[in-house]
């Protein structure tokens, strides 16, 4: 039993979630693998980025939600009243589906930013060491290394989110919550996207929201496909696309509903 | 069909009358202010700003000294009162979603929004009087001999008068401010695992062009003032700059000597007040400026 | 939540909601000594003239009277004004002119009230005195009856009145002049496209914005009410009966406050504040409904 618990990073039990009088999301349960690339696909309105904003409680800063259930990080219960918000937020990360980096901050304080005033760093020089490696391992260092202390808004689309995600990095975290990150980018962009994923995978395990079902059966090693706040099935993604259990699954992914 | 016409042109022809009617008393004021101030203060610039106004009867022209410095402390000290309550307050208001207090707050704001600012002089004091009444009281009570003066007059009072008349406006300004925050910006600033108090140090950040132009406007508000004044600096025509006595003696401000001098039968007296009017609407017009420059590098 | 260091920052907000309490209280507290002669005291002192200091015997009737009058005046002077303002900048004026105009008029609601006391006491008072005043007395007779006759110097209720509107009409034009550009184009389109002639278009968009002009009005009349020093300076500060003959000088409640506040003793001290609770109920009640008015017309 402890082997199976210690192989989760991530588990979620019986979660429901309502905002205002929608019940969003029912009685979720799911375990994510560590150091994998867990992708939870459906139509437009499923909840799967209510979802994601439970997992590191985003969700918290808008008005009349309400949450039942419980979320486990390794092993440690983070969703109730005794855990801090921000401590939650400081080990699991979050790319968003609009980049968005601050736009008044250079590409260096933009990717700085958590680390120095989360305290993760006693010098300048760890401070720079882990911009440069953060900015690396987000493909971006080679592009940007010269310009650092210009303003992000001066970078490309796909160039933001790349910055986006070296600022996620740059907090070490356990966990990155990947909300559709390249429905906003050009093919070009979102491919960089999806091969740094697999690659991030290594040393984090990604959570990825997506619509794209193709999108999905390139990355994922599971998948959980989630219809109308429902998860339907789950498993290994090569499973899900070829072998689908459910009908509705086997509809998504070739593309009938959704 | 002619006659609609024409009946258009004379209104439209009407409206650019009236406007230029309007615009006649405007200008004027501008053109009078400059030409009678500048030509008080050619006579004698730095005396103008640095000495102490003439004894009434007398022939010099002495300045206003005094009174420009006491605008500026008095600003000063409203300022450092006014703008971290509202910005603060402000803050609380829309990232601290409270159902209750933020909106409260917000609405009773509006109200204070161009409150007569005589009320808001008299009510400071009326609360210094109560006050003293009520430490006397304490004395009678305790036994203790003697009497409690606290000055009617004093650079504190004014400052508190003032600062009351400018969190409306820096609150408004601020409110708005990180309200218009769009939510992607905000979900990615706490994503990063700020507490609240740290994501809203970052988020100041972000909306500091807002911040700074509810200040500019608050502190431009607060230097045209002079009702709430009357009662609480009152007005002081020496240099007081010891240290206790500072904080416990009557203090002018610029707009309290042209009150006070515009109405008095001396013509030199007069003259100062043309020169602080200049003074004042100079330091007025910069402000105004600056105010501008931000909102258009936005 | 857990315990979040946050919360202190609603100190802040709590502070400023203690403020109007605390001058409504202070207010209510140094008018009692008047509240204690009884409800026919407080009724005699709203509805007389008088101001004795001898006997101690005061009515405020004068400067209430003489406020409104004040303010109406300001306001129809204002109204006609900032309306035709606001018109001009945003439907006729060339497109160059636009932005110099506005600064105009955004630079008239920066100048201090003060100044426009000074300006109103040395210019506009001999102005009106020798070039409205005096030719309308000379040539209308028996227009003394209606409206008396000036003082030397020319202060009156008159001049208070066009004063106070000159000041406030940028104010009043600024938020007209916003409203004006806020209406959505289809609507001007579809005006346009009716063949109507351009007066009949402005008619029309004014009619749209009306709910906004009584707003922008009932704040002007709420600082018309409220302005002291610029009044102070131009009103004549005398004690008349007769407000409503407006040639002649007399007082306003803030003015009333300004001059007499400092010298008060016996019962006009309480009577004093006691004015002070009528305009701060006055700017009050204004802007509450101005608050809530707004609130309800654009959804925020």
């Amino acid at each position: 039993m402890k082997n199976i618990e210690n192989s989760y990073v991530l588990r979620i039990k019986d979660l429901n979630v309502w905002i205002g009088d929608r019940h969003v999301l029912k009685n979720i349960n799911l375990d994510i693998p560590r150091n994998t690339v867990f992708t939870i696909m459906g139509p437009s309105g499923s909840g799967k980025s209510t979802l994601l904003r439970t997992i590191n409680r985003i969700i918290e800063l808008y008005q009349n939600v309400k949450i039942s259930g419980e979320i486990y990080l390794e092993n440690i219960k983070i969703n109730d009243q005794n855990t801090r918000p921000e401590n939650v937020r400081r080990l699991i990360g979050m790319v968003f589906q609009i980049p968005n980096p601050l736009p008044h901050l250079s590409i260096y304080d933009n990717v700085a930013l958590g680390p120095k005033y989360n305290k993760l760093v006693k010098s300048k020089k760890e401070l720079d060491e882990l911009v440069k490696w953060a900015l690396e391992r987000a493909y971006l260092w080679d592009e940007v290394k010269d310009r650092l202390h210009e303003p992000a808004r001066v970078l490309s689309g796909g160039q933001q989110q790349r910055l986006c995600i070296a600022r996620a990095l740059a907090m070490k975290p356990k966990i990155l919550l990947m909300d559709e990150p390249t429905s906003n980018l050009d093919p070009v962009g979102s491919s960089k996207i999806e091969e740094l994923m697999i690659e991030l995978k290594k040393i984090v395990t990604i959570i990825l929201v997506t619509h794209y079902p193709f999108q999905a059966s390139r990355v994922s090693d599971y998948v959980a496909f989630i219809y109308d706040g429902q998860i339907i099935e789950t498993g290994p993604a090569e499973e899900i696309f070829t072998r689908p259990k459910n009908p509705l699954t086997e509809k998504y992914v070739t593309g009938r509903i959704g | 069909m002619d006659l609609r016409r024409l009946k258009s042109d004379l209104m439209i022809t009407g409206i650019i009358i009236i406007f230029l009617l309007g615009m006649i008393p405007l200008i004027h004021i501008f053109l009078t202010v400059a030409w009678r101030g500048i030509n008080v203060i050619a006579r004698d610039p730095l005396g103008v700003l640095f000495k102490e106004p003439p004894i009434p009867g007398s022939e010099e022209l002495g300045g206003i000294g005094p009174y420009v410095l006491g605008s500026l402390i008095l600003i000063s000290i409203a300022s450092l009162i006014g703008i971290p309550i509202s910005i603060l307050s402000a803050i609380y208001t829309v990232e601290g979603m409270s159902k209750r207090l933020g909106p409260l707050t917000s609405l009773l704001v509006r109200i204070m929004i161009e409150f007569p600012t005589i009320v808001i002089g008299l009510s400071v004091y009326g609360v210094v009087l109560l006050i003293e009444e009520f430490i006397n009281d304490l004395v009678k009570i305790f036994g203790l001999g003697g009497h409690i003066y606290i000055p009617r007059f004093s650079p504190i009072t004014g400052a508190i008068a003032l600062a009351i008349v400018m969190i409306p406006y820096v609150y408004t300004q601020s409110e708005d401010g990180f309200k218009n925050i769009p939510h992607h910006i905000r979900e990615a600033v706490y994503s990063l695992g700020f507490s609240r108090i740290r994501a809203s140090i970052v988020l100041s950040s972000y909306v500091k062009s807002a911040l700074l132009s509810g200040i500019m406007i608050g502190v431009s508000k607060i230097l045209s003032e002079t009702a709430p004044l009357l009662f609480t600096a009152f007005g002081n025509d020496h240099y007081v700059t010891r240290f206790p006595d500072v904080f416990l003696n009557p203090i002018g401000s610029m707009t309290l000597w042209i009150y006070r001098a515009g109405l008095s039968p001396y013509d030199n007296w007069i003259d100062l007040a043309w020169a602080a009017a200049f003074i004042l609407l100079m330091i007025i017009l910069v402000l105004f400026v600056i105010s501008r420059y931000i909102i258009y590098k936005r | 939540m857990a315990k979040d260091l946050f919360y202190l920052f609603s100190v802040n907000n709590i502070l400023i909601m203690i403020l109007i309490f605390v001058m409504l209280f202070v207010l209510i507290i140094s008018s009692t000594p008047l509240f204690e002669k009884g409800f026919s005291k407080v009724v005699y002192v709203l509805t007389s003239s008088i101001w004795d200091p001898v006997h101690d015997r005061y009515g405020i009737f004068f400067a209430i009277g003489g406020s409104l009058v004040v303010a109406l005046i300001a306001i129809i002077i204002a109204l006609i004004l900032s309306i035709s303002t606001a018109v001009f900048i945003v439907e006729i004026s060339p497109s160059k002119m636009r932005a110099p105009l506005e600064v105009m008029v955004d630079l008239g609601v920066a100048v201090p009230s003060v100044v426009y006391g000074l300006w109103g006491l040395f210019i506009l008072t001999p102005f009106l005195r020798d070039h409205v005043m005096t030719p309308l007395i000379d040539n209308i007779p028996g227009i003394k009856n209606f409206l008396g006759s000036y003082s030397p110097s020319g202060t009156s209720i008159f001049t208070a009145g066009v004063l106070l509107g000159i000041m406030i009409y940028p104010f009043a034009t600024s938020i007209i002049r916003e409203a004006l550009k806020l209406i959505p184009f289809d609507i001007k389109e579809a005006l346009y496209s009716l063949g109507l002639t351009k007066w009949e278009v402005i008619k029309n968009e004014i009619f749209y914005i009306k709910s906004s002009i009584l707003a922008g009005l009932l704040l002007a009349f709420g600082r018309a009410v409220g302005e002291t020093v610029a009044v102070a300076m131009v009103v004549g500060n005398i004690v008349n009966p007769e407000f409503y003959k407006i040639f002649m000088p007399g007082y306003t409640i803030a003015s009333l406050l300004a001059n007499q506040f400092l010298n008060a003793t016996g019962i006009m001290i309480p009577i004093l504040y006691f004015a002070a609770l009528i305009l701060f109920s006055i700017g009050f009640i204004i802007n509450i409904i101005v608050a809530l008015y707004l609130h309800r017309s654009f959804h925020r």
